[in-house]
């Protein structure tokens, strides 16, 4: 019940917040990009020696919904990873910026009940996102004139990209300890691009099936081949980092001095 | 009488640094305990150890009977606070503001809402963004928030900053009113005339220590008194008045000076037997220590 309270607050804080309506246009620029390319694939007019098409061949791309589905998840996998960071960076690390974090510390609430309704609202919101996401994609791609869509098509597809999206919902707790430990946003947004910078390295040379924020990118097909590497061990990692996160998090608001 | 707050040897470190050293406080229930120090002196990191946001290096503290480091949370339904300035969401309406609080200390309905609204004269701003607000109003909107759920003990720090006379006035007034219904209150500030006005009891706190505990109805006795004269002849005056048992000290303006109590209860004996010594009296002056001169001298004597 307390939980619910919590998580009706957490609601209020993000009235008139541009923020919110800020990262569901960003979010959106993925599909909308997909949209592009489709129709510049789909027009034939494309240099083949430019970086869109190159990237295309690598990522075997079809002019189908079957191609459209894995552009989608790569959305989620690659900016997914930043724009759920910026989430979780302004749902923690507001209550510092803003100056408002004392007036959540003696309350008849638990210190973690407080936190868990912030997890909630972070877990709700990137569900949102990407289902705001999937139903744009769905009108971009009727609207490129896309045929076919069956459910041998939308099962396995759809199942790619809600574990991607879960994938990168679980990235979320370490950048908000950093959000709660650095007192505002700097410090998580400062981990944010460190993680998206050594995914890349990481993946570059081969290991990204081991580094948690490289995870989503490649199970969503950003790599090609490489998301073959992917076992359940890099699963195991992830849930690992995703609940040291939480923990860390719990445990720090919890017992730190609040100042 | 019943303590609501009570602190043992309280004390924070940080680093080689006491910000708290050693605080023994035992505040009984319905009295308004006035905290008073310059900035730094350790007033708010003993409130924020009050409220359990940060750890005592040692010591404990008690509100209600419950140690704050093992508290449950119902202790906290039972109290208000406002540490620092308020520091409202930006992009919150006064109203979505108190709403939010609601929802933390499980308020059914908007009636408490409406009377904290309408007691601190919030009514005109219910729908403007705090972002909007001036300073005084957003302590205004702190204090709403403090007193929404009717606490038993308010722990307020520097309420009345920003705020303008008139504003004082009334918020004093409330506090006053509040602490008659029977609310404890523990409230800080670094100007000793807004306290003494307030307080019951007020303690000093500098350098992290207590240096000062006193009832705010005999804080007037504390207070340095002297009659300051002056005469066409302050030689001849000051032999005179010797004559009668009554000691001068002549002070840098040249000036005479009476500091004994009994003395100073009679100026008009001073001017009688100067007057009968035919020495032309000029300046017949009573002076009382001003109060924060009298803070001041008492920070600097336990400093020296």
């Amino acid at each position: 019940m307390t939980l619910l309270y919590s998580f009706r607050a957490e609601l209020i804080k993000l009235k008139h917040s541009p923020f919110v309506w800020v990262s569901f246009i960003a979010f959106a620029l993925g599909p909308i990009m997909g949209g592009i390319i489709l129709y510049v694939l789909g027009s034939g007019n494309m240099d083949p020696s430019s970086m869109l098409s190159q990237k295309a061949q690598m990522m075997d791309f079809k002019l189908n919904w079957d191609g459209f589905f894995i552009l989608l998840s790569q959305v989620v996998g690659v900016g997914g990873v930043m724009i759920f960071g910026f989430v979780a960076s302004w749902l923690f690390g507001r209550e510092y910026s803003d100056k408002t974090s004392k007036d959540l510390l003696a309350l008849p609430i638990s210190r973690s009940t407080i936190l868990n309704a912030k997890f909630l609202t972070y877990i709700l919101w990137c569900i949102a996102l990407v289902v705001s996401n999937l139903l744009l994609g769905l009108i971009i791609g009727k609207i490129m004139g896309l045929t076919g869509l069956t459910w041998e098509i939308l099962i396995p597809n759809l199942t790619i990209y809600i574990v991607t999206t879960l994938m990168v919902v679980a990235l979320g707790s370490p950048i908000s300890f950093f959000a709660l430990w650095g007192k505002g946003y700097m410090a998580p947004l400062g981990f944010l691009v460190l993680t998206l910078v050594f995914a890349q390295i990481v993946a570059a040379v081969g290991y990204g099936h081991l580094f948690p924020w490289a995870l989503p990118g490649l199970y969503s097909g950003t790599g090609g081949e490489a998301a073959s590497h992917i076992t359940s061990g890099s699963f195991i990692i992830l849930i690992l980092m995703a609940l040291t996160g939480y923990i860390a998090c719990q445990q720090w608001w919890r017992r730190a001095d609040q100042h | 009488m019943e303590s609501v707050i009570k602190t043992s040897g309280l004390t924070k470190l940080y680093g080689e640094m006491a910000a708290v050293n050693q605080l023994n406080l035992d505040i009984p229930k319905g009295t308004i305990y006035g905290f008073l120090g310059l900035n730094g002196a350790g007033k708010t990191t003993t409130m924020r150890m009050l409220l359990g946001m940060i750890k005592p290096s040692d010591g404990s503290a008690s509100l209600f009977g419950q140690n704050v480091a093992k508290a449950k949370k119902g202790l906290w339904g039972k109290i208000g606070y406002m540490i620092e300035s308020t520091y409202a969401y930006p992009n919150l309406t006064v109203m979505e503001y108190l709403t939010l609080f609601t929802k933390y200390y499980g308020l059914k309905n908007k009636q408490p809402i409406e009377k904290v609204v309408d007691l601190l004269q919030l009514d005109k701003y219910r729908n403007v963004q705090s972002k909007h607000l001036s300073l005084g109003n957003l302590q205004r909107l702190g204090l709403a928030k403090a007193l929404m759920h009717s606490p038993e003990l308010l722990i307020l720090d520097e309420p009345v900053n920003g705020l303008d006379p008139s504003g004082i006035v009334e918020i004093r007034n409330l506090l006053k009113e509040l602490s008659r219904q029977g609310t404890t209150i523990l409230i800080s500030s670094h100007l000793l005339s807004e306290i003494s006005k307030l307080a019951h009891t007020i303690g000093i706190i500098h350098q992290g220590n207590l240096i000062k505990e006193l009832e705010a109805d005999l804080l007037h006795r504390q207070l340095k008194r002297k009659l300051i004269l002056d005469t066409k002849d302050n030689t001849k005056t000051a032999s005179l008045l010797n004559e009668h048992s009554i000691k001068t000290r002549i002070n840098s303006a040249s000036e005479l000076e009476i500091t004994e109590r009994l003395d100073l209860a009679s100026p008009d004996k001073v001017a009688k037997i100067i007057v009968d010594g035919h020495i032309g009296l000029t300046k017949l002056n009573p002076y009382e220590e001003e109060l924060e001169t009298f803070f001041l001298r008492t920070i600097e004597q336990k400093s020296a």
